[in-house]
């Protein structure tokens, strides 16, 4: 493979030795001949291959020689081999080969440009071509001008000049003779004398010899004639090289007449129109060809160059100059008594023969035709039939056919189809009908009577019957309503399906036509459930042809056959239901819900200004008309398909998929004037300031290992210095929040409760020593029990002491009396229900309220109770269950206040009843006035106590939350500034510090405990139960003994530290403990810390 | 219910028009007016009890297609072939509103809305349009352009907008929740008639059927057909009455028939057509009792048709 080497580098290379032939032009010349170097046609490796262009320039460069890098080794292959990339085999697409190679000249021009283009082409040769059928309308010309006029050289010319000829020279060998003019020179051998070729003229006119005829107007047949030479010049042109349409000038026109015509008039005034005599041109030399061959001669000049000339003279009106003394082409006269016609030998158009007359009684021996049937009318084969007079027996005899026994159809017919047909027909007086059986031969078989059944067997496509079947394994099948039909389309499927053979079975109560309705039924009902791949291809049309190009004419297509809607198909079939309904989004104008006073759903449109809002709507539709039921069944059958009975609800999620698009749109759209979001609007989760401002994690990672139970990953941004004033503001509106939002949370719970027992049971008490106690209480009885009680303490501080001034009651331990009917713990656990439910303790199965029996009490006339709060005697008690036993006494009410909320409660009543309240809940029993008061008291004890089990998230509380997360922030932004990191909070009941515990709060600050834990848990706070002790100064001394051993206990709120702040926050944390510790200090009881 | 007497006595026959009568309302509530709408372009106002002539509206250039009664009886909506849709003064017979936009004559009129403050408008044009009548805007609320094919009834029954169609659907717009419900019956609807409690619906069809459907399901609860009744190319309505016990409707061959609903069977067929008992003729297109209207109140009905007349049905007693 050798590189080529330019024409200038191989002239030039002028080192080498002269080999190489000057005139060897052709082909790519050899290469220098060097002995040392390597042939440069041998083989070069193609790693050392360069392609050069035609200067010898490098073709191909690496990137850093400022080119490109082609291919493989500078070729265009690769290592596999060179591919064309687009490989076109000859063998199929000869023909378009050439056509579809890049944009055709025409794929630019517009529909002007290709008018003009087809202007232009026409066919034609590309000079004037000698021969018959030339391009040129020619008019009428001689034959032998049509035959050989030429324009171009033609090969013929050609081969003459080769041979010597030249023009004006006469063809054959040359003649010895002398020169013209020298009689006595010697011989030369002259070219002889051109003869002339024979030229026809026919006379077609009646004008006199040699008179051509005035010119005038005449149609011209074709735009241009050519100019049509003289006689002579005709003649001699037949062996003329080129005749030449330069030379020949125009023709006169020769004029008869006066005056200038329209034609005639050149234009200049100066000319004296009857000046001019008639110009008749005869001609006036006889045997003038002399001249006319001079010019012949000259007329070679220049051949080239051919010019159109107008001449509007006919062929026929040719003058004919010097007719009559005209030689034959052999320059001799013609014959005495003949003269040389001159009439242009012409064929006319309109000389056709006629048609040989045909001789009388001439006849063809060919004809087909036979004489005798010619006239027979055609006649079908019916007409035959009934002009035939054969009956079917002798026709039967003529085929050879076997006799049928000699009955009419009417003996086989049943006598109902004979009445149809005498119905049909009008006509009763049709035979009998004896509904016999075919003859023998001729029954239908049974396979035959099947065969005839499977004919109404509508087909079914196999897929889909076996598709339809499979939906019917699958999910749904229609028929739901009617077993028996389902099962029959059932076997139609699996029979069309190939899973069965037999014919489907026809139900007795069926005809044969009601039954082939039934499974054209079924056949479309298949058709309809087809499944979705069915549908799915229904709804996609295989394209029919190859993709048009703009330029292709429209093909005539047939509009697509509209495929039937399912809906519609069901609809048809009246099943009406889930097939015929489709649910789909439209967009109410929000307008026009508010004039309907409904709610706008979702997707509501935009109020319209009229036509603008609502064609967005309707465009919406009707962009999805198209396909809106194929579409919504389309989804049924999917949803169907899976048996999903709650199939319509997913089509509304799906509806409401559909809107999620408008829906936004519509909420991005609508901007509020009133209201700048940026700086009205919530201020954004702290989340988000945590990702924009980043967390300062980093810079005490090593203290993060620290487990630290008061950490909160607040990273707030520094602010500016903040506005004390304000702060102090914020401080207390947080407070007030806090307290507020905390106000809120409250149980609906009461602190006590009080019901009659709502039917009697009696316990039958049975006291110890004395015996059973009859209810309702006698005197005898209470008198015995007072016998066996002793005088009931009460506790103070942690004492225990009697004092008749402040409780003077008779009281039995509980293990001194028995109740001794069963029943009545029946009536108790009633009780307890009630109390419960009424003090709001959640009860559930890990908690229950048990009363714990604790006393007998009798209260004599003048018994009573100061104002006190029971001690809570067992742990999880929390409060106090008391049973009024019948017993006929006045007064001796309970009173019950808790934070300034007052109960009162009357026992006084025979009829039994209970009260119960929490421990803490200060009561006071009043003086019995008269009669006894006998009660059972029970501790409420919560049996097993853990922590509660109701869901935190149902103790969501917004305002709290909210505030809190005020407070959050408040802090964050002033954290330099003092900041109160604990807030309190007074529960509303008292607790001994064994009760100080979470779960054994009670009804409200249960659930405000709850609450706050479940917030501090989520923020960080620290949340904690503490005890408080209020002294009281200067008061009476005896006053307050009650309330100096009342403790007040209060919630503690521990501030979230911020972990930016994280030195600091230590020894806050530790300042703060010491806070609360102090705060509890008279008490000293261990704080119970809930976060932990 | 069905036991109850349906009133078959034709009372009254209203005459006067000049041309056939389309649309035919009572008055809300008691029934105290007839008004009928007829081809000869004028609206009048009967009182049914007496057949008397109370008023007639004339504002319409073209023939009058459909109207409907406000609850409270002082305007009503009419529409017809010019292709614009007229709210009406009852008091001073004039029009309040002359809503253009339709572009196809206007085939079904309904008021809707709280206080019946719009109109509801289904056209030839395909569209349902719905007009505030309310504000003095001249543009429809809302246009409503799912039919494929000329709309032939709308109703109104609390927020959901009935429109039947030529193209053989009724969609039941649902402003609720925003969506539409198409329901497909087959042939054109030319009658969509809610129950009272809006849990199904009346449609007539050009199948010569009238069927309950289930609003919910869109089952068909009972198809309704006789082989005297005709409905195959006229629009033709029908109406549910006795408190939706029975379902009325117009036949192209002059009758008027009844339908028990719960049964489906026929309770009652009645000759709208002047002596249609006698006449042998084959029915033409002025037999064609093309409206029905049912008063609940006065237990009275009308039907009215191709020859003119309405005729107003009630009992003897």
């Amino acid at each position: 493979m050798s590189s080529k080497r330019s024409r200038a580098a191989y002239e030039s290379d002028s080192a080498a030795p002269p080999q190489h032939a000057p005139y060897a032009v052709y082909g790519t010349p050899l290469p220098a001949y060097d002995p040392d170097a390597r042939d440069d046609g041998s083989y070069v490796p193609i790693w050392k291959q360069e392609v050069t262009d035609e200067r010898g320039r490098k073709r191909l460069h690496g990137a850093f020689s400022g080119g490109f890098s082609a291919g493989y080794f500078n070729t265009v292959g690769s290592k596999e081999g060179w591919t064309p990339a687009t490989f076109v085999s000859s063998r199929s697409n000869r023909a378009k080969d050439g056509k579809q190679q890049g944009p055709k000249p025409e794929d630019f021009m517009d529909e002007e440009d290709l008018a003009e283009q087809a202007e232009s082409q026409k066919l034609e040769t590309q000079n004037a071509f000698a021969g018959l059928g030339s391009a040129e309308e020619g008019g009428q010309r001689g034959m032998f001008a049509d035959l050989f006029r030429n324009t171009g050289e033609t090969m013929g010319v050609k081969l003459l000049q080769r041979m010597g000829w030249r023009q004006g020279q006469g063809v054959g060998p040359k003649v010895k003779r002398r020169a013209e003019g020298d009689a006595k020179g010697e011989l030369h051998a002259f070219a002889p004398e051109n003869s002339r070729m024979i030229s026809f003229h026919r006379k077609t006119d009646r004008k006199g010899l040699g008179f051509a005829g005035e010119g005038k107007l005449e149609p011209n047949d074709g735009a241009a004639t050519t100019e049509e030479p003289d006689g002579d010049e005709r003649d001699a042109r037949i062996l003329q090289s080129k005749h030449s349409k330069l030379t020949s000038k125009p023709k006169k026109t020769k004029k008869t007449g006066f005056g200038v015509g329209v034609l005639n008039d050149n234009g200049s005034d100066e000319e004296d129109a009857y000046a001019m005599g008639p110009q008749i041109s005869y001609n006036r030399i006889i045997g003038g060809d002399k001249k006319k061959k001079g010019g012949l001669t000259a007329s070679n000049a220049n051949p080239t160059v051919a010019k159109p000339v107008f001449s509007s003279r006919k062929p026929t009106q040719r003058p004919a100059a010097s007719t009559g003394f005209r030689k034959c082409h052999d320059g001799r006269l013609p014959l005495d008594g003949f003269v040389l016609s001159l009439a242009p030998l012409t064929i006319l158009e309109e000389t056709k023969y006629p048609a040989p007359v045909i001789p009388e009684g001439w006849s063809s021996s060919k004809s087909s035709v036979k004489p005798g049937e010619s006239n027979a009318a055609f006649q079908s084969t019916a007409d035959a039939a009934k002009a035939s007079s054969l009956d079917p027996k002798s026709r039967a005899a003529m085929l050879g056919e076997q006799q049928l026994p000699g009955k009419s159809i009417f003996d086989f017919l049943s006598p109902a189809a004979r009445d149809r047909l005498v119905a049909a027909s009008g006509k009763s007086n049709l035979p009998q009908a004896l509904g016999e059986g075919a003859p023998a031969g001729f029954e239908a078989s049974e396979a035959d009577k099947r065969r005839t059944m499977w004919d109404l067997v509508p087909a079914i496509d196999k897929q889909t019957a076996a598709a339809a079947l499979q939906r019917g394994i699958s999910g749904w099948m229609p028929y739901a309503e009617d077993e028996d039909k389902r099962i029959r389309y059932r076997y139609l499927l699996e029979l069309r399906a190939g899973l069965q053979s037999n014919l489907p079975e026809r139900p007795r109560t069926f005809s044969v036509d009601e039954w082939a309705k039934e499974l054209g039924e079924f056949a479309h009902a298949a058709e309809v459930f087809k499944p979705i791949s069915g549908l799915m291809a229904s709804r996609f049309t295989s394209s029919s042809s190859a993709p048009k190009l703009a330029s292709d004419a429209p093909e005539p297509t047939s509009t697509p056959q509209k495929e039937e809607d399912p809906a519609e198909k069901a609809a048809k079939m009246g099943m009406y239901g889930p097939l015929t309904r489709s649910r789909l989004p439209f967009y109410p104008t929000r307008l026009l819900c508010k004039r309907f006073n409904v709610k706008p759903p979702a997707n509501a449109g935009v109020d319209p200004g009229g036509a603008s809002g609502a064609p967005g709507a309707a465009t919406v539709n009707a962009n999805k008309r198209l396909d809106v039921v194929s579409q919504a069944s389309l989804d049924r059958m999917m949803q169907e398909a899976n048996l999903k009975p709650a199939g319509f609800v997913s089509g509304d999620t799906e509806g409401v998929e559909a809107n999620a698009g408008p829906t936004t749109q519509q909420q991005s759209a609508r901007v509020d004037v009133e209201k700048n979001d940026a700086l009205e609007g919530q201020r954004a989760g702290e989340a988000v300031f945590k990702a924009i401002f980043g967390s300062d994690d980093e810079e005490d990672q090593e203290e993060e290992e620290e487990e630290d139970g008061f950490d909160l990953n607040l990273n707030l941004p520094p602010r500016d210095p903040p506005d004390l004033a304000r702060i102090a503001r914020d401080r207390e509106s947080i407070k007030d929040d806090i307290r507020d939002a905390l106000e809120d949370i409250d149980s609906k719970g009461s602190f006590a409760a009080f019901s009659h027992l709502p039917s009697f049971v009696d316990p039958q008490l049975k006291v110890d020593p004395c015996g059973p106690i009859k209810m309702p209480l006698q005197d005898v009885d209470a008198s015995r029990i007072i016998a066996a009680s002793h005088q009931a303490p009460f506790g103070k501080g942690e004492q225990i002491i009697v004092d008749r001034a402040v409780r003077r009651t008779w009281e039995l331990n509980h293990d001194q009396f028995t109740i001794e009917n069963p029943q009545f713990a029946e009536v108790l656990s009633q009780a307890v229900d009630y109390c419960s439910q009424e003090l709001s303790i959640e009860t559930n199965s890990e908690h229950t309220v048990e009363a714990q029996p604790y006393k007998l009490l009798l209260y004599e006339k003048g018994a009573l109770f100061k104002p006190h709060t029971d001690t809570e005697k067992t742990p999880g008690m929390f409060g106090t269950l008391v049973i009024c036993l019948p017993s006929k006494h006045e007064g001796g009410q309970i009173i019950l206040t808790q934070n300034g909320e007052q109960k009162r409660f009357s026992t006084a009543q025979c009829q039994p009843s209970f009260a119960c309240w929490y421990s803490d809940v200060t009561h006071e029993i009043k003086e019995v006035a008269s009669g006894y008061r006998l009660v059972l008291t029970y501790n409420l004890v919560r049996t097993r106590s853990g922590t509660a089990t109701s869901d935190p998230r149902s103790l969501r509380h917004e305002p709290l939350r909210a505030a809190l997360h005020r407070w959050l922030r408040m802090q964050a932004i002033s954290y330099s500034a003092p900041v109160s990191y604990e807030l309190m909070y007074m529960l509303e009941h008292q607790y001994t510090d064994a009760s100080l515990r979470l779960d054994s709060l009670k009804g409200p600050d249960l659930a405000k405990a709850k609450v706050l834990k479940r917030f501090a848990d989520e923020m960080g706070f620290a949340v904690f139960l503490a005890s408080m002790e209020r002294e009281v100064s200067g008061g009476c001394e005896k006053t307050t003994i009650l309330t100096t051993i009342t403790v007040v206990r209060e919630v503690v709120i521990g501030m979230p530290l911020m972990k930016r702040k994280r030195k600091r926050k230590r020894k806050r944390r530790m300042r703060m403990r010491t806070r609360v510790e102090r705060a509890v200090a008279p008490m000293l009881s261990p704080m119970n810390l809930i976060a932990a | 219910m069905s036991t109850s007497a349906f009133p078959s006595t034709p009372l009254v026959r209203l005459t006067g028009h000049n041309g056939p009568v389309h649309a035919l309302a009572f008055s809300s509530g008691s029934g105290q007016y007839l008004l009928t709408g007829s081809q000869d372009r004028h609206i009048r106002l009967f009182n049914p009890a007496s057949g008397k002539l109370i008023q007639k509206f004339s504002a319409h250039g073209y023939e009058v297609l459909d109207l409907d009664v406000s609850a409270d009886n002082a305007r009503f909506v009419s529409g017809g072939g010019d292709k614009t849709v007229f709210l009406w003064d009852v008091a001073s017979a004039q029009t309040l509103r002359r809503w253009q936009g339709h572009v196809g004559r206007v085939n079904a009129v309904a008021f809707g809305g709280e206080g019946d403050g719009v109109c509801v408008s289904g056209s030839f044009d395909g569209t349902v349009k719905v007009w505030d009548g309310r504000s003095r805007s001249e543009r429809a609320i809302m246009s409503l352009g799912e039919a494929r094919d000329s709309v032939s009834c709308v109703a109104v029954r609390g927020h959901e907008v009935f429109a039947g169609s030529v193209d053989g659907k009724v969609r039941v717009y649902d402003l609720g929740s925003g969506f539409v419900e198409t329901d497909v019956l087959g042939e054109s609807v030319t009658s969509v008639c809610p129950t009272k409690a809006g849990d199904a619906y009346l449609v007539s069809t050009l199948d010569s059927k009238v069927r309950l459907m289930d609003r919910g399901s869109g089952a068909c609860l009972q198809v309704f057909g006789d082989e005297g009744f005709v409905n195959e190319s006229y629009r033709v309505r029908s109406t549910m009455g006795m408190a939706d016990a029975v379902a009325i409707s117009g036949s192209e061959d002059g009758r008027v028939v009844v339908w028990d609903v719960l049964t489906g069977k026929v309770k009652d067929r009645l000759w709208h057509k002047r002596d249609g008992e006698k006449s042998k003729a084959a029915s033409t297109k002025k037999d064609a009792v093309s409206a029905v209207a049912w008063n609940q109140m006065r237990k009275m009905w009308a039907s009215a048709g191709g020859d003119g007349e309405a005729v107003v049905w009630g009992s003897v007693d």
